[in-house]
């Protein structure tokens, strides 16, 4: 019997409408009842440039973009007979007259969200048609590449959220606009132009601000929002910088005229301000950052940084990408959570300079770790690069491991190459945390879990002691002292769907079990195969007996 | 001591189920307000399908009480396994739906006139990604769907919309 034919037909479009959209008009032919939703479909998403990349020859594409924008022409036409409406609408072209006909069809049918992209290859700016601007059914908007002139008329907008791209609206419009949205939450204005003042207030409801590359604005003024309030700036900071101080978060990225006293003294005038993150401010070599309520800090790749401190007695997060630094705190730390990534500049630049790293570079990086380790309950460890863990052997002996007494450790790389690195990582987060029950390592599309089981009692080798339990002490020799270990990999692969052209992101789960002798040699192996094909053979797992 | 209330399903079943658990969805929570509900609540559904909802409701209830119980500690960690629990639970789940697709449909419609969103929503990218990447004909034979298109029909649509039947 066919059910899916006789569900309601909001159903079935509700079906629909979590297929990519080209296979949305293909289901038009299964059946007469299938053609009726599709007729109908409250969704339309016209992007002539997602399948570019099959026409490698330009002449070929040109041809078919043709093709494609006469059949939406048609689309709309057939609609706008019908009077079917329509409540999302994305367009993607280069032909101005279709994008005017998609806005007014969008637009009278009181459509709640509109995405118009338009090429920047036209040299000139694709005028918006200034009714656009005067709707008040659309809550979402986004554009890009159009040109902003001033509506006739004077109406309040209903917009929630309002994403500008590439646009270019002079002071007097931009400042318009954003007057009339009084209901507006989101607001995103990146590589815009024209405008080089923004006033932002008496937006009760805006709680998201973000700001990217933004050259010609000189001046911003933000005031009267909401009680939670986000800030993000990056590229170009405007000279002239008002910000209410009932902000709570701010991120401020790419600045680099700005220097260490100007953002010591910007922080302070943010007296409820809890979530701070500065990244790739590369002039600032000190930095103080006090502040009563900041609960997350985020530091990263700040070149010239060399010393941090902080004053801020109700931090609970903190996370750090960067070389090494020197780190105090004048009040009582008490973080539950720190991430850690520590990267030599000089090796992030040249890969094959790991070698040339200095054994000192290495014993501050442990002692950072150690530091951190007293007051946060949980010490993440990430690393761009891995190779310069390969640590040295006799460092070691002298050092003391840095997070003993943890017991689940979370480990981030971005390159690893599991076929002969995997069991060195292991090695190394074993001597960093000893005995550690489980560890986490996630990189880029696996997440691999390890799970634990020691021998009661370490292994006592009289007479013939393991040649590797000489140089270390027994306790980091990990290869004696586990019973087994349970490995579980989280892969996310991408599938191809040949009918569409679509990828689709999936995730697969796989668990062994490896015992016995020589289990180093056997994680790699297993990983290895695990990650790479599947084939996995699939032991029982069970669950960790002591949660922390 | 948690409310219970029970559920008469359209075979004339009773479910007792707990107040918290039901009020997920917004038909049965509006019956409530409105005090239609003393004794028992009739419902169109069917007590197979009614079984499976209040599966789907339980399992959704134990995550929300759950993530209201958690403190900070090693927050990060207990996200992190909840979701693979959950995810593998919701696996089993749509396997089994994705088996028998007369309970696959029945629960969707269940779900629709239950008001639960969350499940309709989960229900739906469930068929979806059984249809997706499927040709027409494909998606015929996957639910037993009659062509009822003549021949000259059918080339009418695919000439109309020339660049989604290409490759």
């Amino acid at each position: 019997m066919d059910r899916i034919s006789s569900l309601p037909e909001p159903l079935l479009q509700h079906i629909m409408s979590f297929l990519p959209f080209k296979q949305v008009v293909q289901t038009s032919l299964v059946s007469k009842v299938w053609r009726q939703a599709w007729l109908t479909f409250p969704v339309l998403e016209f992007d002539e440039h997602s399948e570019s990349y099959k026409f490698p020859v330009i002449k070929h594409l040109l041809k078919r973009i043709l093709e494609i924008r006469k059949d939406w022409y048609q689309i709309l036409q057939i609609r706008h007979r019908n009077m079917v409406g329509v409540r999302k609408m994305t367009l993607n072209t280069g032909d101005s007259e279709l994008a005017d006909r998609c806005a007014s069809y969008a637009i009278e049918n009181n459509v709640k969200e509109l995405i118009l992209k338009i090429d920047q290859s036209l040299l000139m700016w694709y005028t918006l048609p200034s009714f656009v601007l005067c709707s008040k059914s659309i809550d979402v908007l986004q554009l890009e590449g159009c040109k902003l002139e001033l509506p006739r008329r004077e109406l309040k907008l209903s917009l929630r959220r309002l994403c500008l791209s590439q646009v270019y609206a002079d002071d007097q419009v931009i400042n318009n606009v954003l007057l009339r949205c009084s209901l507006i939450e989101h607001l995103e204005l990146s590589h815009c132009a024209g405008f080089k003042s923004l006033e932002l207030f008496g937006l009760a409801k805006l709680s998201e601000i973000t700001l990217g590359h933004n050259d010609e604005l000189k001046r911003l003024k933000i005031d009267a929002l909401n009680a939670n309030s986000s800030l993000c700036i990056s590229g170009t900071v405007p000279s002239e910088l008002d910000i209410c101080n009932n902000m709570t978060s701010l991120s401020l990225a790419g600045i680099g005229s700005f220097t260490d006293e100007w953002l010591c003294s910007y922080i302070s005038r943010i007296p409820l301000l809890e979530r701070l993150y500065i990244t790739q401010f590369y002039n600032i070599e000190r930095m103080k950052i006090s502040s009563c309520r900041l609960k997350t800090l985020g530091i990263s790749i700040c070149r010239k940084l060399v010393e941090v401190g902080i004053e801020t007695p109700n931090l609970s997060t903190f996370s750090y990408v960067g070389d090494l630094i020197s780190f105090s705190s004048s009040a009582t730390l008490n973080l539950s959570e720190t991430n850690l990534c520590f990267t030599p500049y000089t090796a992030s630049f040249r890969r094959k300079d790991f070698d040339d790293i200095e054994p000192e570079w290495y014993e501050k990086y442990i002692e950072l770790i150690a530091k951190f380790r007293q007051f946060s309950t949980v010490v993440n460890l990430e690393s761009g690069y891995w190779e310069y863990l390969h640590f040295p052997g006799e460092l070691r002996q002298n050092l003391t491991p840095p997070l003993s007494g943890v017991k689940h450790l979370n480990f981030r790389t971005r390159s690893l190459k599991l076929n002969y690195e995997l069991a060195k990582v292991i090695d190394f987060l074993l001597w960093i945390s000893p005995h550690a029950e489980t560890i986490y390592l996630d990189y880029s599309d696996h997440k691999l879990r390890f799970q634990f089981w020691y021998k009661e009692r370490p292994p006592v080798y009289e007479g013939e002691i393991a040649r590797c339990c000489k140089s270390l002490p027994v306790v980091s020799c990990w290869e004696h002292c586990i019973k087994k270990v349970d490995i579980e990999i989280t892969s996310r692969y991408t599938e191809l769907y040949l009918a569409t052209g679509e990828m689709r992101r999936s995730t697969k789960v796989k668990r062994c079990v490896v015992e016995g002798e020589r289990i180093l040699e056997k994680i790699d192996g297993v990983v290895e195969s695990g990650v790479s094909n599947f084939t996995l053979h699939e032991g029982p797992f069970r669950q960790p007996e002591t949660i922390e | 001591m948690a409310i219970m209330y029970a559920l008469k399903s359209s075979d004339n079943e009773i479910f007792e189920v707990e107040q918290k658990v039901i009020e997920q969805s917004e038909t049965i929570k509006k019956m409530i307000e409105d005090g239609a509900a003393t004794g028992e609540i009739p419902l169109q559904v069917s007590s197979k399908t009614l079984a499976k909802v209040l599966e789907w409701c339980k399992q959704r209830q134990h995550k929300t009480v759950e993530n209201e119980n958690d403190d900070n500690k090693g927050k990060r960690k207990k996200e992190r396994d909840e979701d693979d629990d959950i995810k593998e639970w919701e696996n089993k789940f749509s396997d089994e739906l994705k088996a028998d697709k007369d309970v696959l449909f029945d629960l969707l419609l269940a779900s629709n006139y239950l008001d639960l969103p969350a499940l309709l929503s989960f229900l739906c990218q469930l068929v979806a990604d059984m249809v997706a990447g499927k040709m027409p004909e494909e998606i015929r034979r996957m639910f037993n769907i009659e062509n009822d298109f003549t021949p000259e029909e059918e080339k009418a649509i695919t000439a109309e919309h020339g660049w989604a039947f290409q490759p």
